[in-house]
Formats: structure tokens, sequence, C-alpha cells
């Protein structure tokens, strides 16, 4: 069991796949500078806030 | 500030004895034989299943810290606070990544302190308790940032005394609360924050859904409280242009200046590394089932993130209605207090108080544990009873509030984030000796100490030159410096995690030039992948420390 167990861990590529979107989701929010701007407007909301919010939903999808 | 509101005051006390008379209640609550040992009283039995426990966790995020401390910075202008979203954004792909490792290695190993861990793992005592102390120091700000909570609510409801009067009568139904929070933790253990987690819930789900439903719809919905917002920003920053020139005062605005973004970056990355070394959340991801259960909760953080946003923005809901406080703490009570009915008013002060009691509860008593079996088990008393353990448990988390009382008197509490963020400052410099570690065994343990040691003094003594805005010469003023090397303000304790690991990385290449004795590594690869069901993994091993931990005679 622990041996089937890592050798399914590091070595597919679906993990790798994983960890890139897992890496982008860790690194977008950090990119202040690609958000930090008040237009567009959504829903009165600033786009500084609106595409935050949009960054909460989007690591599920 | 208006006059007491008696409806509002007696739903808010009616809610306070319920969860203080739960609290003592709480010792009989799936009892066992005796509450005389750490396994009772420290940790519920170990009969709390996922659910209880992602209550306990996930609870946690919906703290004084939501409801006071994150909108009070939005409401004074300073939109960085809203960093708190990113911060739980970017929280969750770190869990997903490196809490499965920990869970599987500490479940074959019967660790339940991250500092059990790096015995474990490098074979010394000095790092083990380094990490243990940290965990207890960075604790207290962070459960005085709880009491701050509870302050700021007594003092809208009107009680607690004018501004002039003395400190004691003023500080008097704090520590009335204090008291009484106290006193059940000490009696019922981890049984009571968790029985009162359930009241706290519903009271904070309850009124954070009819807050931001309602309260747009009366201040001419999100445009209006965003325009109203900006516009006072602006009236704040033309009437100050003098102040800001010359750095007295911060100027204002609904979006982060250009020169922040770093600020707002590395106070969301700081605070998602630090959030999983504090005792109190570790201890509640070890007690998961498996390794499945810890990816699932993680998935579920990012509802709570997008909540945790639009109660930050309440901040700009209390300036779209007027409210005129000054302490930006008292921002948001005071808007439940204009708005809303006084019994309503009731049920949101009474959920904030609650919602800061509970985790101030946890918080101590994860600490206190950290106390027992990596200070005073592994240095002081190895030979001690499970009673002797339990009793150490008892009296160290009500030191462990004292000296969260001590952070509340001692520092300025304009912006009790601060406490939080101070916090991070320290508990993040345990982070390579714990999450590398993880992943190898490269880094020598006396390096590890060494960066801890950097981090904490470069951390701590960074912090403590940070004066108040507009007033020099004042100290722990706020969590960002310059980050040397640059003119750019960043959060100290992201700039000190760095400085500590180029010490340990430093550190480790010249110990093993010279080849000072690396101790020996008690974990095996594959136990970092184990599960629930394989060999060795016990159910919930939190009874005993490691069996293979060496009793003496190590670094």
């Amino acid at each position: 069991m622990p041996d089937s167990a890592r050798g399914s861990h590091s070595t597919r590529p679906l993990w790798l796949i994983v960890s890139l979107l897992l890496l982008v989701a860790i690194v977008l929010p950090l990119l202040v500078g690609i958000y930090d701007k008040e237009e567009p407007t959504l829903f009165g909301f600033p786009f500084y806030y609106w595409f935050q919010f949009l960054l909460v939903r989007s690591p599920r999808s | 500030m208006t006059d007491i509101d008696p409806v509002a005051l007696a739903v808010f006390l009616f809610f306070f004895l319920l969860v203080t008379v739960m609290g003592f209640l709480a010792a009989k609550w799936r009892r066992g034989d005796t509450l005389d040992n750490l396994d009772e009283w420290g940790l519920g039995g170990r009969g709390f299943g996922t659910f209880i426990s992602w209550f306990l966790i996930g609870g946690d995020i919906y703290t004084a810290y939501t409801f006071i401390a994150v909108p009070a910075t939005l409401y004074a202008g300073s939109v960085v606070g809203f960093f708190a979203v990113p911060y739980t954004i970017v929280l969750y792909p770190i869990i997903f990544i490196f809490l499965p490792r920990l869970w599987s290695v500490s479940h074959r190993h019967g660790y339940v302190t991250p500092a059990d861990f790096v015995q474990g793992r490098f074979d010394s005592r000095s790092l083990a308790l380094a990490v243990a102390v940290t965990g207890i120091l960075a604790t207290m700000p962070y459960i005085a940032l709880q009491l701050i909570g509870i302050q700021v609510v007594l003092e809208v409801m009107g009680i607690g005394g004018a501004a002039d009067a003395s400190w004691f009568v003023k500080d008097l139904p704090l520590f009335v609360a204090f008291a009484v929070l106290a006193a059940y933790t000490y009696a019922s253990g981890l049984r009571a924050p968790a029985l009162i987690a359930f009241v706290k819930d519903t009271l904070i789900y309850l009124v954070i859904i009819v807050a931001v439903v309602y309260l747009p719809t009366q201040l001419g919905g999100w445009d209006g409280i965003f325009a109203s917002a900006k516009e006072s920003f602006d009236s704040f920053n033309t009437e100050n242009a003098d102040a800001i020139a010359s750095g007295a005062a911060s100027a204002q605005g609904i979006i982060p200046p250009a020169a922040a973004q770093w600020a707002y970056a590395s106070l969301a990355l700081g605070s998602a590394l630090a959030l999983f070394m504090y005792p109190h959340s570790l201890t509640g991801v070890l007690a998961t089932k498996n390794r499945s259960v810890i990816r699932r909760n993680a998935a579920l953080l990012p509802a709570y993130s997008f909540l945790l946003g639009l109660l930050a923005l309440l901040g700009f809901a209390a300036i779209a209605a007027g409210i005129d406080v000054e302490n930006a703490q008292q921002a948001v009570p005071a808007l439940f207090d204009e708005l809303f009915p006084g019994w309503f008013a009731g049920i949101a002060f009474a959920a904030i108080a609650i919602g800061a009691l509970v985790p101030a509860a946890i918080m101590s008593i994860a600490a206190a544990n950290l106390w027992t079996r990596n200070v005073y088990k592994a240095f002081i008393k190895p030979d001690a009873t499970p009673a002797q353990e339990a009793t150490q448990s008892k009296l160290i988390s009500l030191l462990v509030k004292f000296g969260a009382l001590v952070f509340v008197l001692g520092l300025p509490t304009k912006l009790a984030i601060n406490f939080q963020l101070l916090g991070g400052v320290w508990i993040l410099q345990t982070m390579p000796a714990i999450v590398i570690g993880l992943y190898t065994r490269w880094m020598h343990r006396w390096a590890l100490f060494l960066g801890w040691a950097v981090g904490m003094a470069y951390g701590t003594w960074t912090a403590y030159q940070v004066p108040v805005v507009g007033d020099p010469g004042s100290h722990f003023g706020g969590p960002l410096a310059t980050v040397p090397f640059t003119d750019t303000k960043g959060y100290i304790a992201l700039t000190a995690f760095v400085i500590n690991l180029v010490v340990a990385v430093l550190g480790t290449l010249v110990l093993k030039a010279l080849k000072v004795p690396a101790g020996r590594d008690h974990t095996s690869a594959d136990d970092y992948h184990a599960d629930a069901g394989d060999a060795g993994v016990e159910e919930l091993p939190l009874d005993e420390l490691s069996p293979d931990q060496p009793a003496k005679g190590t670094p």
C-alpha cells in the first residue's frame, strides 16, 4: 500500500497539471499590478474588487 | 456615542449568559471518565469527528478579525486591509500541497504538534523548543485581537465607561468577559469552545447574510457605497494634503496606490503561509480522518473568502451610512447599532463577542498543549503523569490569556489587525523547519535554528521600530517596513522569512562542510504519503508522542 501510494504521487502527468494550476492560483492574486484599477466596474464594484471575488471562485472550476 | 440601548443590551447579555452556562456544562458533554488528562481536557477526548473539527478550524476564519479588524482598515481608508481576501485565496492551494504530507507523517509517528514533527525529523530538541516557544508567543497577539473585538463591542453598546474614565473602569467589562472565558476554559477544556462554536456560527451566519443583503439596499447599492467611500477619501486627501506630504498622515483611497502593491501581495502571502503554522490550526488539521478530508476542507475555504470580502466592504458601508467614530474598529458595530433595530443589533454584538471568545479559547488551549508536550514534558518533567500534564496545560492556558491581555494593554490598539500580523511575523519563522522539512532533510538542524533566531530577531526589532502614523517615536505601529536594499514597503514577516531562509541555506553549506553531525531522521520516505488504512497509520494517535522519539542526549 505505501508503495503504490508513493508511485502514484510524483510521476503522473496529472499531478504535474494539478501543480501547475495550483501555482497559477497562488501567483495570480499576488500580481496586484494587473488588477489594481477602478475601471471597468461591475454591478457597482470597481474592477479591483470584482476581479478578486472572481479569483475566489476560479480555483474550484 | 449613543446611550445604552436596553433591548440590544438585554439580547447581548442573554446570549453571553447562554454561552457561559454552555461553557461550564460542556465539561459534561461527551465526557470521559475524568478531565484530569490532556486527551480529555486539551483534545476533547479525541472524540471529535470531521464535522465538529471543521466547525472548530473553519470557524476560526470568522473571528473578531473578520468583523472588526479587517473592515476597520477599509473604514480608515487603508484599503490594504482587503488583503484578507487574496490571503484566503492563496491559502487554499498551499494547504492542498503540503498539509497532506504533514498529516501522513504525523499519523505514522503520532505527532501532535509541529514541534513534535521537527523533533522527529531533525533530531534536535533545541529546534523543537524554538518551534514550540514561537507557537506560544505568536498565539498571544492573536488572542489579544479577539479581546479587542470584545472591547470594541462593549464600547459601542455604551458599557465600559467614557473615554475620560480611568483605564480600570474603562476596561472592567473586558476583564469580566476575560475572567469568564478563562474560567470555563479552565474547567471544560476544548469541549467548551467546541460546543459554543455551534451557537457562534449560527449567529454569525445569520448576521452576515442579513447584513450583506440588507445594508446595500439602504445605502444606494454597492455603487452608492463605493461612491460615498471614494468621495470621503478624496475630501480627506484634499484637506490633509500637507500632512500626507510630510508623512504625518496616510493618503486614503478605495484601491491601493501603486507603491502599496507589494505590501498588499506580501501581506496576503505572508499571512497565508503563517496561518497553518499556528498551533491551533494544525491541531485541528491533524485530527481529520484522512488525507482527502484535508483536501476537501481546503476546497471549502474559497466560499469563506467570498463572505469575508463582503464583510470587509462593510467598512465602506459604514462610511456610506455616515458612521462617524473616532476609533475605526467601532465602525461595523456602530453600523449595526445605527441601521438595525435594537434586538438585531444585540444579536450582532453577541455574534461578534462570542465569535471572539471561541477562537480565544481554542488558541489558548493549543498553545498550552504545545507547552506541555514540547517544553514541560520534553525538558522539565519527562515522567509527568497524565494528571500533571493536564494541570500544566490548564495553568498555561490562563498564562497565555494573561499574556494576551498584556498585549492589549501594552501596545497601540488602534488597528487590531496589527496584532494578528505581529503574530504572523513570529510564527512564519518556524516555516523552514516545518514545511521544507516535509520535503527534504537537506537543511542542517543548527542552520535552521540559526535562521529562525535571525528571522525572529530581525522581525521583532523591525516591527518594534515601526511608529504609529502621525506619532513618531511610538512602536509596533504596523506590519509594513521597507524591504532592505529597496524603497518598497513589504510585510515584515515575509522579509524576515527570506532572511531566515538565506541564513539557513548558507549555514547548511558551512555546517555540512564542517561535517557537523546532522542527527538521525526518525521518519522515512513513505511516511509522507501514508493514508488512513495503511500499515502503521494510527486512527487518531494523539495520546502518545512519537514512540521512537529519543528521550535524552540529543542537542
